[in-house]
């Protein structure tokens, strides 16, 4: 996997978390179950790298966990996202809107050419 | 679930590295990780096991996702130190440097300035520092008590001590008044000196600047994490929390 890659996803592992849990409560392996599968497994994480995520996102308010038995096995450390979580993932989604916007202007505007060591936009 | 770490020394290794790495944090927090960690790895090799792959590839498979487990462990850790940076370190030097050291150190040479209060003098300094490092290292439980011992006794000791080894010399032991005069000069480098590393941690986490309202944003959601974590909140308690 390429460096760019990993950094790309690194930071923005909180996002696609907080993305997940906009659906349902889940536990940690099925976050990332659930970003490999709605990603259509574009977006394999490192997933220990999903705890201290997870973590930071807590103790910002933005999720909380709760330690929930399951039918069978042990109990399970299910997170659910807070309000304040849901309004956080609505100005992640904005950015990421605004920025891959600007991305897209960028890759797709006419190019421009040098002239006398002036940047000049080609006409259209 | 199968139990898996009984027969892959490999995941049991793995979470033993991972928890040296994390030992600093409180007991609850440490052991919650274990466990939810140890439940990941586990699925994680459930699940490539009934897709067919040997137990011992699926070990190895689940550990590779997992990525080194120190840098893991140290990544946790930081997290969490975080989460103190702004509140815990912030109100502990504020308290230790206006509310306690300064009147001990300007204390100081009247009290070890008369002979027979030496003793009292000494104790007294070590004593009020012993309590303060034990008050830091209650609050600061990712740095461990040993860091804050030596933080406490190597750094904010320094000024004290300087003050007895001065009055130790016959000319500065008989003009207090030019040791008074050092000792609050120290004092106000120790304090800058003190802040200026405050300034550097708050700058590194990245909170300088947002800080009042960063921390005004949390209390009712730290408060009602606190609630919902003991598991006995009603609706009522967290919406009178939140309000507050």
């Amino acid at each position: 996997m390429p460096a760019t890659d990993d950094q790309l996803k690194k930071g923005n592992t909180p996002t696609l978390i907080l993305a997940v849990l906009e659906g349902e409560p889940l536990h940690g392996y099925a976050i990332a179950r659930a970003i490999e599968t709605l990603s259509a497994d574009a977006l394999r994480l490192n997933e220990g790298a999903l705890y201290p995520a997870l973590r930071s996102l807590e103790q910002n308010g933005f999720v909380v966990s709760v330690w929930e038995p399951q039918p069978t096995g042990a109990a399970r450390r299910v997170y659910t996202l807070t309000d304040a979580g849901r309004a956080e993932l609505q100005d992640k989604k904005a950015q990421w809107q605004r920025f891959a916007d600007a991305v897209n202007r960028v890759l797709n505007a006419p190019k421009p050419t040098l002239a006398g060591g002036n940047y000049v936009a080609e006409p259209a | 679930m199968q139990n898996l770490l009984e027969t892959t020394p490999e995941l049991d290794s793995y979470l033993a590295t991972l928890g040296k790495e994390i030992a600093p944090l409180p007991p609850e927090e440490r052991d919650a990780a274990q466990v939810e960690l140890r439940q990941h790895l586990e699925a994680i090799v459930a699940a490539e096991t009934e897709l067919g792959t040997p137990p011992a590839q699926a070990v190895e498979n689940a550990l590779t996702q997992f990525g080194d487990a120190r840098t893991l462990g140290k990544t946790m850790r930081q997290t969490w130190n975080e989460r103190l940076v702004p509140t815990d370190l912030h109100v502990a030097l504020v308290r230790l440097h206006f509310l306690t050291l300064i009147p001990v150190q300007l204390a100081a040479p009247f009290v070890v300035s008369s002979s027979q209060n030496a003793v009292w003098g000494v104790a007294l300094l070590f004593g009020i520092n012993a309590v303060v490092g034990w008050n830091l290292g209650k609050r600061f439980p990712a740095l461990g008590s040993t860091t804050v011992l030596v933080y406490q006794f190597a750094f904010l000791l320094a000024v004290p001590v300087m003050a007895l080894l001065l009055l130790a010399v016959p000319p500065f032991g008989k003009h207090w008044g030019v040791v008074f005069g050092l000792v609050a000069m120290l004092s106000l480098a120790n304090i800058f000196a003190a802040l200026c590393a405050h300034c550097a941690v708050m700058i590194r986490a990245g909170r300088f600047v947002t800080y009042p309202t960063h921390e005004l944003r949390l209390l009712p959601r730290r408060a009602h994490l606190m609630v919902t974590r003991r598991g006995d909140a009603s609706a009522e308690v967290t919406r009178q929390l939140l309000r507050w």
